[in-house]
């Protein structure tokens, strides 16, 4: 099998979250899941929660005579909204959706390995996942962002 | 000319029957070639017409999942059987105010209590010490599960840790054979990169080394190594089939 390249690899991811946390077929975890990044004011509660995916470093690593190895670096923003009221603690909303996201970029049971089915080297949540709490006019947005990293070469 | 990108996939088939083992989660392999060579030197200083003595050709696969089939097929060429043990570690339990000082913990997967592997207070983290009966204050018995502690430790806060058998999981009781041929398999290396692979097909190995280590906060990667040795189909034997794309 020939090796994807860099379009292939974030199309990949997608369709991979698509189909596992999307409203159809997936178990409808997030109601929006896209590529485009979208702003908590521009964010509409009734298509909360939101996925994100947004691209955000890429590393190459080149010997000389020796094919790249890519590191894609992708931010996937967790935004969830919680209106005006207090009777949802959004930290547990969002560690639901955190988890949910790390099992559907988890390892496939045969391989040991989350390859996206091109196949890359890896994908896994490596790095920090950071928390956010936001106000908007439409009311408070809770954010988590986490961020995955991908290994290739192409 | 072709490259190789990650560690590749690694696969043995025991003769004793069974699935071919995968080698899961596989971080590394080296392959090493040793050639022993005779210089020839006659009279001359540096020698010529170089032969070779003897060949070994040796790999250590370094996999973090662990497969107790592929451990025992591969270097006792034991049968498992199904059942297995378990620890229940680090139980905390608390001795009755009132007799009957006793505590029969219950057993994970509808298993069996096995063996004491232990009790200490869980306060000051001392061992009690077992006996065979009438246990004083800082003793206990331990019959099928059942713990008897003396009237003097009642409240006391226990840790306890034991074994227990469950149905679940395989087991191998190994045994001490006598000396004689090594368990033999084929072991099947494939290393591959942008569509390109090179695959090597060895008829016959043999495990020679395992390595395990249980570090703190991290997880194990057993390193196995083995060799390859030829087969029977001639008198010199064949190492396997060695294939690359071009």
């Amino acid at each position: 099998m020939a090796q994807p390249d860099r379009e292939t690899v974030y199309a990949a991811l997608q369709t991979l979250l698509v189909a596992a946390l999307g409203p159809s077929p997936g178990s409808a975890t997030f109601q929006t899941i896209q590529r485009r990044l979208l702003t908590i004011t521009n964010a509409v509660p009734a298509s909360a929660p939101y996925l994100l995916q947004v691209q955000a470093t890429e590393r190459s690593e080149t010997k000389k005579g020796v094919p790249t190895v890519h590191t894609f670096t992708v931010n996937l923003l967790a935004y969830a909204y919680f209106g005006d009221g207090d009777a949802v603690v959004p930290d547990i909303v969002l560690n639901g959706l955190v988890t949910a996201i790390e099992n559907a970029c988890g390892p496939n049971m045969a391989t040991a390995f989350q390859q996206l089915g091109i196949p890359v080297s890896s994908v896994v949540i490596n790095g920090i996942i950071s928390y956010f709490d936001m106000a908007a006019t439409s009311g408070t947005w809770s954010l988590a962002r986490v961020p995955v990293e991908i290994v290739a070469t192409y | 000319m072709a490259f190789i990108f990650d560690a590749g996939f690694l696969c043995g088939t025991s003769p004793l029957g069974g699935p071919p083992l995968r080698f899961g989660s596989l971080q590394e392999i080296s392959v090493e070639l040793d050639v022993e060579l005779v210089r020839n030197r006659g009279n001359m200083q540096f020698g010529s017409v170089p032969t070779i003595n003897n060949m070994a050709m040796k790999f250590i696969a370094k996999t973090a999942q662990i497969s107790g089939l592929a451990l025992h097929q591969l270097y006792f060429g034991s049968t498992p059987t199904a059942g297995s043990q378990g620890l229940v570690r680090d139980l905390v339990a608390t001795v009755p105010a009132s007799g009957p000082y006793t505590l029969t913990p219950a057993v994970p997967n509808s298993g069996t209590w096995a063996q004491d592997m232990g009790v200490q207070y869980s306060v000051s983290g001392i061992f009690l010490v077992p006996v065979s009966s009438a246990p004083a204050q800082g003793q206990y018995t331990v019959v099928a599960g059942v713990y008897t502690f003396n009237a003097a430790d009642h409240g006391a806060a226990l840790t306890l840790n034991f074994l227990f058998t469950q149905a679940t999981g395989i087991s191998i009781n190994q045994t001490n054979p006598w000396k004689g041929l090594a368990p033999q398999w084929q072991a099947v290396l494939v290393g591959q990169y942008n569509g390109q692979q090179i695959v090597w097909n060895l008829a016959r190995c043999a495990s020679e080394n395992l390595k395990m280590l249980l570090p703190l906060n991290n997880f194990s990667i057993p390193q196995f190594q083995f060799q390859a040795y030829g087969d029977a189909s001639s008198a010199q034997g064949s190492l396997g089939q060695f294939s690359y794309p071009n």
